[in-house]
Parts: structure tokens; C-alpha cells; sequence
């Protein structure tokens, strides 16, 4: 399983936003770089099992992707919290409340 | 029944200095005046109860044993903690615990180890390790923890005491912080299967005490996934054998079966735990909740900065999480653990087809010793071969300790999602056959 020195373990701390010291950094690239060898199996064993029913399913569906039409996308924003000019935030109120 | 007010007093006699870290947090003061207000008619009157330090008991300390949450008081009760109390059990205290729940030895909390009670050199077991201390040093009579891949029946295996991993969404987890939300769930442990019965009857509803009465072997249909006996040591193969020949030869039936996917099972129970954890911990910087990281920073430099307050397996999990669910990596683990779970769930499912319950070892080793494994994450990883079968298929999974000389050994017992007072039978019969 390549690709996890220190570069890539820096790249994945920023991500997970840790401070990682040099010798903090050092010890947890070789840490993943030894459990992923021992976990490396299991792509290759999902490749052979049928999808989950919760699996993501890689791309959006229709209806998921569909952008909202404009009566849609005016209601969004309009039930959205915004910052009023004193820094105060408003979230508006619904209809009838 | 003991007078509430006596057990409370017993309970400290037998805490004393604590000399096995067991707890985080002692409320003595408060434990005698709630036992002087308990109902002496109450289900669990007399009973002195432990609580895990991930589980919200209003007003009190909650540091999930991490020195990040050094300082939090609890703002309220979780549920399963309102229905011990509500059932009538005096809480004395909150228990120590691996940091977050990332840990099976109990030795990576903030606050230093827990010591195994059965053998001071020794773990606990974890991540419920002042659960499992609590009860074998004989301080409480019931202490509630968490499970996310064994973490109460890893303690009750090594320190000797009798468990339940309930199905999962069976108790309510409103009030445990989360550690891996799909796989974990407040969970009992107690000296005897009956102990762990009552608390079900207070924390789900009743009816576990109930499925005890005239529990026996005779007829007892026991599926033995023949991956649950692969790679134990001598001395958990030999009782655990021993139990199972036992139990057949008072009248239950063995069935061998096959997990298949069984050998994936940790692989898989780990990239979820590690993705879950790494999206839980993300609210931990130092604004929400946590130390506050330096001033005059950005949010992101001050976050990391205070998320530098984790310890190493906190850390190492999060930075797997993340990696796992990067997008470049995210098809080849994280989705590839989703699908090897469906895929296990699948096997457990057929396994229990044709049987009662299936049963093995809990662990595949007694108790280590203190230090042996913590700075080795696979050997630790390891030791949950065989418990995180059931979070990932979310069925109801226990342990009851067996009658062996020298370190405690747990037997094992699963069953179907929903039978959780078929598994507290089946234990029961352990526990008269082999127990």
C-alpha cells in the first residue's frame, strides 16, 4: 500500500486538522503505513461481494441531483440564517409560527 | 435487599484509595444522599451502579477520559442513566475508560491505566476498563458501559464478569458521546448474568429477568462458527472447548456453521470505526468543546493546535479516518468496509438460521499485561477478532465468564437482532453448565 510518508501523512493531518510534530509525524506514517498493509485485503474481497443496500452509490441519483427550480431555490434562501449588519445572526421565522 | 444506604458504604470500603484507577469521578457525598431517598420497593434497590465517563449523569464530570474534556460538567442525564436511577441504583461515580472509547486494554486514557482487580500487573480490558474494574474489585453490584467492537465484553472477559452488548438501537444512546455511531451502544456488565437481566429490565424494558426462569441446555440449539475457535490461544481453547462439551452433554445440540466473511471482519470494523470516529472528534476544537487552542490564530491553526491534545490513538484514528474517507481512498476502504459488513451481516444471519444462538470465546487471549500492547496497534486490533462481529451485524452479543483456574476466560454468546433475552438465556445456561 504505498503513498503514506510523511508528505502524505502532513497532507492528511492538515485535512484532519492536527498539529503533528516532526517526530509525532514520523511515528504515526510508519503506524498507517503498517495497518494499512494488514488491512490491504479487504478492497479485493469487496470486489467479489455484491453491493451493500447503504453503499454510497458513487454518483448522485436524478433526483438528487436535480437543482431546485426558482420557487424552490427562493424558499431555501429565504429560510436561511443570515448576518445582520450589527454581526447578529437571523434566522428568519417560518410561516406561521 | 441491602439498605441502599449500607451498600453506598460498603461500596466505599471496598473502593478505598482505588488502587485499580477504576474511577474518574466519585460523588460519595452525593451516592448517600440519593440512597437515603430510594424507593426500598424499587426494581434496583440496593444496587450501587458504576457509570462509563461517556455517558452524561447531570452535574457531574464527563471526560470520555481525555484531558480535552478536562473540566466539562455534564449538562444532563443521559437516558439509560435516568432509568439505573429512576429503577432505583445509586450511582457512586463515573468510570475510567480508554480516551474516546479508542482502545481494548483500557490503557490509553488520559488519566493514566486501569489495573485488572483478578491480576494488578495485567489490563482490564477495554475501552470499559473501570466498568469491568469496577465490578471485579466488588465495588459496585452493576456498572453501565459502552460497546463499540467488544468494549464491555473484552472487560467482563478478563476481569471475570457477566455482559450484554445489546442490539444496537435497543437502548437509547441519547447522552453517550459518540465514538463510532453505527457500531456502538450503552451496554451492562455485572458479576452474574441475573445482575445483567435486572439492568436490561430498567434500561429496555422487562421481560430479561423473566426469560431467565427455567433457562437449561436440553434442546438448546448452539451454532459454533468454526472461525470462532481458529487462533486462540491454549488456554481460552481448552475451557471454551470444555464448555461447549459440556453443554452438549446435558442435552443441547452443537451445529457447526461458517462465517466466511469473518476473516474480513476486522479489516472492515475498523475503517468505519476509524471514518466515524474522525467525523465524531471533528466537533473537539477547542471552541465547541475541548481546550481552547491558542488566540489571535486562525480557526483552523488554533483547532489543530488544540486538537494536539488527543493522545496517540485518538490521533492515529483520525488521521486514518480521514484518509479512508478521502476521496481518492474512499472507494478502496471506507465503501469496501460498507459492502464486507453487508456481506458479514449476511453470514451471521444464515449462521443463526437453524440455531438458538452462536457461541465461541470472547476473546482469543486472557489478559495481557500492562504495557505489552499499547504501543503495537495491530497486536491490540487484534484482540478484537472476535467481538466486533456483532456490532458490525448489530446483533445482541454477551459474555459470561467460565469456571477455569488462574486469569478469567469468557464464552461468548450472539444472537438475533431483537433476542436479546434469548442470548441473557442461553448465558444463563453457561453459566449453570460451565460458569
Amino acid at each position: 500500500m504505498g503513498g503514506l510518508g510523511p508528505e502524505e501523512v502532513a497532507r492528511v493531518a492538515r485535512l484532519a486538522r492536527l498539529a503533528l510534530g516532526p517526530e509525532e509525524a514520523a511515528r504515526l506514517a510508519a503506524d498507517l503505513e503498517a495497518i494499512t498493509a494488514t488491512f490491504a485485503g479487504l478492497a479485493d474481497h469487496a470486489a467479489t461481494l455484491p453491493p451493500a443496500p447503504e453503499e454510497p452509490p458513487g454518483e448522485l441519483r436524478a433526483d438528487e441531483a436535480a437543482a431546485p427550480d426558482a420557487e424552490e431555490a427562493a424558499a431555501i434562501l429565504a429560510a436561511a440564517p443570515r448576518v445582520d449588519p450589527s454581526g447578529a445572526v437571523r434566522v428568519p421565522r417560518r410561516r406561521g409560527a | 435487599m441491602t439498605h441502599p444506604v449500607e451498600a453506598v458504604e460498603r461500596a466505599l470500603e471496598a473502593l478505598g484509595a482505588d488502587p485499580w484507577n477504576a474511577f474518574l469521578h466519585v460523588d460519595a457525598e452525593g451516592a448517600r444522599e440519593r440512597a437515603r431517598r430510594v424507593d426500598p420497593a424499587a426494581p434496583l434497590a440496593g444496587v450501587v451502579a458504576s457509570v462509563k465517563d461517556n455517558l452524561a449523569w447531570r452535574g457531574h464530570p464527563m471526560t470520555c477520559g481525555s484531558r480535552h474534556l478536562a473540566g466539562y460538567v455534564a449538562p444532563y442525564t443521559a437516558t439509560v442513566v435516568a432509568r439505573l436511577e429512576a429503577a432505583g441504583a445509586v450511582i457512586l461515580g463515573k468510570t475510567n475508560m480508554d480516551e474516546f472509547a479508542a482502545g481494548s486494554s483500557g490503557e490509553t486514557s488520559a488519566f493514566g491505566p486501569t489495573r485488572n482487580p483478578r491480576a494488578p500487573d495485567r489490563v482490564p480490558g477495554g475501552s470499559s476498563s473501570g466498568a469491568g474494574a469496577s465490578v471485579a474489585a466488588g465495588v459496585v453490584g452493576l456498572a453501565l458501559g459502552s460497546d463499540t467492537g467488544g468494549s464491555i465484553r473484552c472487560p467482563a472477559s478478563f476481569c471475570g464478569a457477566a455482559a450484554l452488548k445489546p442490539t444496537w438501537g435497543l437502548l437509547s444512546r441519547h447522552g453517550l458521546a459518540d465514538l463510532a455511531m453505527s457500531l456502538e451502544g450503552p451496554a451492562p456488565l455485572a458479576p452474574d448474568v441475573a445482575g445483567v437481566a435486572r439492568a436490561m429490565d430498567a434500561l429496555s424494558g422487562p421481560g430479561f429477568s423473566e426469560a431467565l426462569e427455567g433457562a437449561a441446555p436440553e434442546g438448546l440449539r448452539v451454532g459454533v462458527p468454526r472461525e470462532f475457535l481458529e487462533g486462540l490461544a491454549p488456554d481460552v481453547e481448552r475451557p471454551v472447548r470444555d464448555a461447549l462439551r459440556k453443554l452438549e452433554s446435558r442435552g443441547a445440540r452443537l451445529v457447526e456453521v461458517g462465517l466466511p466473511s469473518a476473516r474480513h471482519a476486522l479489516a472492515a470494523y475498523y475503517v468505519l470505526n476509524y471514518a466515524e470516529l474522525a467525523s465524531a472528534m471533528m466537533r473537539y476544537d477547542g471552541l465547541r468543546y475541548g481546550e481552547p487552542g491558542p488566540e489571535n490564530e486562525s480557526y483552523e491553526a488554533s483547532s489543530a493546535q488544540a486538537r494536539a491534545a488527543f493522545g496517540p490513538e485518538v490521533k492515529r484514528r483520525i488521521l486514518l479516518g480521514t484518509f479512508v474517507t478521502s476521496r481518492e481512498e474512499r472507494g478502496r476502504w471506507h465503501d469496501a468496509a460498507v459492502r464486507a459488513r453487508a456481506a458479514l451481516a449476511r453470514d451471521v444471519e444464515r449462521a443463526l438460521a437453524g440455531v438458538d444462538v452462536l457461541a465461541g470465546p470472547t476473546m482469543p487471549v486472557r489478559a495481557f499485561r500492562l504495557g505489552e500492547r499499547v504501543d503495537d496497534p495491530r497486536a491490540m486490533y487484534a484482540a478484537d477478532v472476535l467481538t466486533v462481529l456483532a456490532n458490525l451485524a448489530r446483533v445482541p452479543a454477551g459474555s459470561v465468564p467460565l469456571r477455569v483456574e488462574g486469569l478469567p476466560v469468557g464464552f461468548q454468546v450472539m444472537g438475533r437482532a431483537g433476542e436479546d433475552a434469548g442470548v441473557l438465556r442461553a448465558m444463563r445456561v453457561v453459566e449453570e453448565v460451565a460458569g
